[in-house]
């Protein structure tokens, strides 16, 4: 008799919790707020001041919070004005005076942007050597002239100077907040961008809301939490959910997930970022031009676009339409096996030889390694894999210690990023020309200092064909950037490297 | 007495294990882009450059002051940022170890109570299915069913900023799947030492007195199973912090998990070893309220030092 008593209170204490929570459910459905809209955020952030954001969860914000003198056309090179109306460049290209429009403010009421502003801004970054600095070193002087008018003057031509300033280098901050707030900007920052900042939950969300005195179009969505979810799974159940509106994803099964639901939209962009084999140019085997060769036509392009699906675009080019000067006419190294075979013999390696490849465990790159590996060992190099956790990885590859390793590389679309960081003697390791490459330096810096565009795009030109002819790297692709989103929501943009524009997002009614 | 010894010895370990790992801080912050200059420059800035014993004892110095350091990635106070983050990590894990303390105890006693019934069967394998099951497995399960399929409840955020309605049904999923795989350990070591207690002499004697049976077990047995019981969940808040790592990335919740996390890809040292030095103290300062517990559940064990 007792027990089932016990059983009965057991069974009441059952009911109470499952009706509880049957109740709490209730209360969950709340209705979709149409003046808000829910990003996910890869990761929390480090930082908001533009002279320091380097990593893509800051950018993705910093972005909708900040304007440049001049900015990226969405989806190309093409630079518009921003908050310059317009601008001259002198004959010799070494002058930019920039006239600001009338009327801009910063966010908060911290004023009207001026070319102080401006100089501040600039000369913030190069004098504190910031993160950004290295985007500036053509600078020789900031002067403003009056209010509305800035001019900088360079050390040498730089056709890329005004890519640089309508990315993160150029984002314009007030001398006036910065000096208010001190060390606390980077997490209280002001622009005078589209939308202002609100707060941060630390490890949570970033909430924007729209700034009523933005000089271009108003944005029509007025909040924007950016809410941080690390996990792509965990990403994936949210936009199902319905908890986030828009997200940039990474994985395949995530995008093929969406891809045939007619409750979302997926938007594939193929982005800036381009993954690369690097060979070491300066040592045995791959000195010799017929060995890298042959490694570029063992590459087996079609299975690996396969595997990867919509997220990487899989180029045999170096640069992409979207750059400036691209050509379509380089040598390009089909997949062929037997000739790739044949390169080797020539070069005195009938029987291949062994290789270690070191990568990144950083996606794509362990699911795309296992086909070059075979298709390596198809041609006779009998190659094995090496992973290293990426922070591991980009300390290892500054010692320049290997015959072949893989390089993300992510930049704006304008030619010189990728060259004077990537191929000049400069920038041999433990900077960025993994390869060891010597055989363009003059080329690249007669085409940056070019103040005639079309000779510049011509000089371009030429360093492509050269880039293909050597082969000091073999192109494997550029990383996409994906978007999922709700069906509802329209205007989506792919914004510049890493960069998301809230600006242009709408709800369809 | 030992426990600041241990403090130290941990931070020790930390401080070595961190600087032995692969990858340099200076670099990962400075992104894949900077030149040899700036990492240097950064090196020496952040007193990288000097030997580790130099980094240790100067880390030493400021930490009995009370300065965990400054956050390389975020060039925060280190005591800033764990003090931003503990929150909704703390709430979480007590969350979970009230569900684990309640499931577990209460099916626990059931299970002794009705040994060898198909109660007492069935808690069990209920026990051993959620004990056997990965913590980020079980999250993942928990938040496919309750937070897609059913959408009882919703599956990212903390819900900070909101009524505390909303705090609580973003705590529910979490909690619970943390707490489910303790709740299990702590069922199993109820219903033994519940079961061992009721074979006391004097709980022998309590029922030849003629007491009925629910006094017999909430007066007598109980109190004296609650020893190993008390000392299993002590260990287990211990644990549900550090399973706060996983759930917070499943659920994609703030907190000490997620930043610990962020300071290992980032390199970020002085985080990583403030979090450590704080992580191992709460757990330190458990135990030690642990013992102090027992003292009060049984007045023969006293507190010796």
């Amino acid at each position: 008799m007792r027990k089932r008593h016990y059983l009965r209170g057991l069974g009441c204490l059952v009911m109470v919790l499952v009706f509880s929570l049957v109740l709490l459910n209730a209360t969950t459905l709340a209705a979709r707020d149409p003046s808000t809209i829910v990003v996910r955020s890869m990761g929390d952030i480090s930082t908001l001041d533009p002279g320091n954001v380097k990593n893509v969860n800051d950018m993705f914000i910093a972005t909708n919070i900040y304007a440049s003198l001049a900015r990226y056309i969405p989806g190309t090179s093409d630079i518009e004005p921003d908050l310059a109306s317009s601008w001259e460049i002198s004959d010799d290209g070494l002058e930019f005076v920039f006239h600001l429009r009338e009327g801009l403010q910063f966010h908060k009421g911290y004023g009207p942007v001026t070319a102080d502003d401006v100089k501040f801004t600039l000369d913030r970054i190069i004098e504190g050597k910031m993160v950004q600095a290295s985007y500036l070193t053509a600078v020789d002087s900031v002067e403003a002239i009056d209010d509305l008018t800035v001019v900088i003057r360079l050390t040498s031509f730089d056709s890329a100077f005004l890519s640089k300033l309508a990315y993160r280098p150029g984002f314009i901050v007030s001398r006036k907040a910065v000096g208010k707030l001190g060390d606390d900007f980077s997490l209280n920052p002001v622009g005078c961008g589209a939308y202002e900042f609100v707060s941060w939950l630390p490890g949570e969300a970033v909430t924007l809301k729209a700034f009523e005195q933005y000089h271009d179009v108003q944005p029509a969505i007025q909040n924007v939490i950016f809410r941080v979810v690390t996990d792509e799974t965990a990403a994936a159940f949210a936009i199902e959910t319905g908890e986030i509106d828009i997200a940039v994803v990474r994985s395949r099964e995530t995008i093929d997930r969406f891809k045939n639901d007619p409750a979302f939209d997926v938007d594939v962009t193929p982005g800036t970022s381009i993954r690369m084999l690097v060979m070491n140019t300066s040592r045995e085997p791959f000195d010799d031009v017929r060995v890298r060769r042959a490694v570029a036509h063992a590459i087996d392009r079609a299975t690996l676009q396969a595997i990867l699906g919509d997220t990487v675009v899989v180029t045999d080019q170096l640069f992409t339409p979207a750059f400036f000067g691209y050509t379509p006419d380089v040598m390009i190294y089909d997949y062929d096996p037997a000739v790739a075979r044949n390169l080797l013999k020539e070069a005195g390696y009938p029987d291949g030889f062994d290789l270690l490849i070191t990568s990144t465990q950083l996606a794509p790159w362990p699911d795309l390694m296992p086909v070059v590996e075979q298709n390596l060992k198809d041609i006779g190099i009998k190659a094995t894999v090496n992973y290293l956790e990426h922070a591991a990885y980009n300390s290892w590859r500054r010692d320049g210690d290997y015959a072949m390793t893989v390089m993300p590389l992510g930049r704006p679309p304008h030619p010189d990023f990728l060259l004077a960081y990537s191929f000049v003697i400069s920038q041999y390791p433990p900077g960025g020309n993994l390869s060891y490459y010597d055989k363009i330096d003059s080329l690249a810096e007669a085409a940056r200092a070019e103040t005639y565009e079309d000779l510049s795009r011509e000089l371009y030109q030429v360093i492509q064909k050269k880039l293909a002819y050597d082969v000091p790297v073999v192109p494997i692709g550029y990383q996409a950037v994906v978007a999922v989103m709700q069906s509802d929501v329209k205007g989506y943009l792919p914004g510049i490297l890493n960069g998301f524009w809230a600006r242009y997002l709408y709800y369809e009614d | 007495m030992l426990a600041p010894i241990t403090i130290l010895g941990l931070i020790a370990v930390v401080f070595v294990l961190v600087r032995l790992m692969p990858g340099d801080p200076a670099v990962t912050m400075l992104g894949d882009y900077a030149t040899e200059e700036r990492v240097t420059a950064l090196r020496e800035e952040m007193g990288l450059d000097k030997p580790w014993y130099v980094q240790f004892m100067v880390y030493i110095g400021k930490l009995v002051q009370g300065d965990l350091g400054e956050s390389m990635r975020m060039q925060k106070e280190v005591s800033w940022l764990i003090a931003s983050f503990f929150p909704p990590t703390l709430l979480l894990a007590v969350s979970a170890m009230i569900i684990a303390a309640l499931i577990g105890v209460t099916s626990g006693i059931f299970a002794a109570f009705f040994q060898n019934t198909k109660l007492d069967y069935g808690t069990s394998i209920l026990a051993v299915t959620a004990y056997s099951a990965p913590a980020f497995w079980l999250g993942l399960m928990t938040l496919f069913v309750f937070g897609i399929k059913l959408r009882w409840f919703p599956i990212t955020g903390s819900g900070s900023g909101g009524t505390p309605l909303d705090v609580l049904r973003h705590l529910i999923l979490p909690a619970g799947a943390l707490g489910l795989r303790q709740a299990a350990l702590i069922s199993r070591m109820t219903r033994t030492s519940v079961l061992q207690t009721l074979q006391e002499d004097y709980v022998r004697t309590a029922r030849a007195k003629g007491l009925d049976n629910t006094r017999v077990l909430v007066k007598h047995a109980l109190r004296n199973a609650l020893i190993p019981i008390v000392t299993i969940m002590g260990l287990t808040l211990g644990v549900l912090l550090g399973g706060t790592v996983v759930t917070e990335v499943v659920f994609s919740r703030p907190g000490l998990g997620k930043l610990l996390v962020t300071s290992v890809t980032t390199r970020d040292f002085q985080t990583l070893q403030g979090l450590v030095v704080v992580w191992g103290s709460i757990v330190i300062a458990i135990n030690l309220a642990i013992d102090m517990v027992y003292s009060l559940i049984d007045p023969r064990i006293r507190y010796q030092y």
